[in-house]
């Protein structure tokens, strides 16, 4: 399936979580996410756990 | 005079929510979880919670939008699996709960017993239980206040892929069939002419939820799980409230209605950060300190006659379990997710969490051999050496004398090359899944079971583990050392040997 991250997308087998796709798109900004540097929100600005289950299309974003 | 002031102000001011409730306008106070996964610590300030609500108003309701189960050893290994997620919801009154996608993760007859002996019922509309083990769930429930309103909840679950199912391991959902959620709420949306409020309990993920909201109208509120979504600040779509609470028991949500003439006149949600709050139910906590305290949990899964060491020994056993597990023909497992050195001649249940405690699943590729040399050489360029612990062939890299490889060679069991026009069904485990770069037509699929799992259930099958001592079924070789004399079937120096099943 196909995801978004930042804008970018990032191919995942199905039934991915969130955290796949960080891992995919960016090891350094999953890292940072999981020290609690930054967080992972979806298209309407709600945080994402990393365990989160994806859709075909779903579209997330990193946020400081 | 002052403290009787004070006192009686504080009197009044205590009473007021009972007071508003009692003076014409009326409220609903619904609290919700989902995706709980196994977490049990936030129990008692739930239960606290609630029962300080319904103190104070006279309709509290407590819903749960699927996934209670998974993800928590202390329940996952629980005699029966799961048990201490149903009393605990049954202590703190949990008025109905959703299937989710790893509800089925425990199996059909777990499932099917829990269902016919809860406190609560079990919603989902969207399934057809006929050939298979579960009673048939309610598609949904009437709940009606004190003032006669009448509130229709129904259940509503999440598929995909090719074969329609939930995310769990398709084993588990043998016989059931599905349908499509989407076409299930339109014919559900007719219900609210038997009721007054209709209130959608779904495990189908945030994004999903928004789509339903617009595509069907009518809906009051949707309570939903399965994105692991934090709605802090709860929005409308199409006159339809949709709330989420995350996952793992970290937020409470809660929803109030205000009613009048049997109609919503206002609706709003919150979520509660249970790591702010610090009473906890005394009743509620000496459970959840019984489930810790889960003797299951350094139970002794088997007894071997040796003490396996190494990446060689433990990754060969790792890889046969999950190959042996899930039926495939190969799994490569990264030696970067062994986080132990040695398993004991006795390995208990905690063994396992520690070889391997990053909570990966299998993910299923099919896979070409030409594919399957793409992964080997990415992992090898990617670490500068061997990664990949293998099982259900076994590999030899040779190396330039720039340290590149140059061919990888893929073995069966009897150490013939693989044919080159025979693909396999291989698992990887998540992590390798999604960030290792190698070729695969096949976009893969999880099989939505973690590794620890399926290691936990061989040795338990298993317990002679004896000819994993001085396994290997990888050789590395540069040039400058050609040893491919020292390699057969896995083995080195003739000490190794492949492993049939």
């Amino acid at each position: 399936m196909t995801v978004i991250v930042n804008g970018r997308k990032v191919e995942l087998f199905a039934g991915a979580s969130v955290r796949d796709a960080l891992r995919k798109y960016s090891p350094e900004e999953l890292k940072r996410i999981e020290q609690g540097e930054k967080k992972v929100i979806d298209s309407w600005g709600n945080g994402l756990d990393l365990q989160g289950s994806l859709d075909e299309g779903s579209a997330i974003k990193i946020v400081s | 005079m002052k403290i009787i002031r004070l006192i009686f102000f504080g009197l009044v001011l205590s009473f007021l929510p009972l007071l508003s409730a009692k003076e014409g306008k009326p409220r609903i106070v619904i609290f919700h979880t989902n995706d709980i996964h196994g977490m049990i610590d936030t129990f008692p300030r739930i239960a606290h919670l609630a029962d300080q609500e319904r103190k104070q108003s006279r309709d509290v309701f407590f819903l749960n939008a699927g996934d209670a189960f998974t993800g928590n050893p202390i329940v996952d290994q629980y005699s029966p699996p799961g048990q201490p997620i149903i009393d605990l919801f049954q202590a703190i009154g949990l008025t109905a709960s959703t299937l989710g996608n790893h509800e089925f993760d425990y199996g059909q007859k777990v499932l099917a017993g829990y269902m016919a002996a809860s406190r609560f019922p079990f919603l989902c509309a969207n399934v057809d239980t006929a050939a298979g083990t579960i009673p048939a769930p309610l598609s949904h429930v009437t709940l009606t206040t004190k003032g006669g309103t009448r509130l229709i909840v129904a259940g509503l679950l999440q598929i995909s892929g090719p074969g329609k199912i939930p995310d769990t391991h398709p084993d588990h959902v043998a016989g059931l069939k599905f349908r499509e959620p989407f076409a299930v709420a339109r014919s559900l949306a007719r219900l609210k002419r038997r009721g007054d409020i209709l209130v959608f309990l779904t495990h189908l993920g945030f994004d999903q939820d928004v789509r339903l909201a617009k595509a069907v109208p009518g809906i009051d509120l949707i309570v939903g799980g399965h994105s692991h979504t934090v709605v802090s600040e709860p929005r409308q779509w199409n006159g339809t409230l949709i709330v989420q609470t995350g996952a793992k028991g970290r937020f409470l949500g809660r929803i109030d209605l205000e009613i009048k003439g049997k109609r919503v006149t206002r609706k709003t949600g919150r979520l509660i950060d249970l790591e702010q709050i610090h009473e906890e139910k005394a009743e509620i906590k000496a459970m959840v300190s019984r489930f810790n305290d889960n003797p299951r949990l350094n139970r002794v899964l088997c007894t071997a006659p040796v003490a396996l060491e190494g990446y060689d020994e433990l990754g060969c056993l790792f890889g046969d379990a999950v190959r042996s597990e899930l039926d495939l023909d190969v799994v490569f497992l990264n030696q970067g997710g062994i986080r132990v050195s040695r398993l004991p001649e006795s390995i208990r249940l905690l063994d396992v969490y520690r070889l391997d405690p990053f909570a990966n699943d299998v993910v299923e590729f099919r896979l070409a051999p030409r594919e399957i040399r793409s992964l080997i050489r990415d992992s090898i360029e990617r670490t500068g050496g061997i990664d990949l612990q293998v099982s259900g062939l076994s590999y030899r890299v040779r190396m330039t004398e720039k340290n590149r490889v140059e061919a990888i060679d893929l073995l069966d069991l009897i150490g013939q090359q693989w044919p080159e026009d025979q693909s396999l069904r291989v698992g990887l485990n998540s992590y390798i899944a999604s960030s290792y770069r190698f070729d695969h037509a096949d976009p893969g699929r999880s099989l939505q079971t973690r590794t620890s799992d399926c290691l936990i259930r061989f040795l338990e099958k298993h317990p002679d583990l004896s000819r994993y001592k001085g396994i290997r079924r990888i050789q590395i070789n540069s040039r400058d050392n050609d040893a491919s004399g020292d390699f057969r079937q896995g083995g080195t120096g003739g000490s190794g040997r492949a492993v049939a099943d």
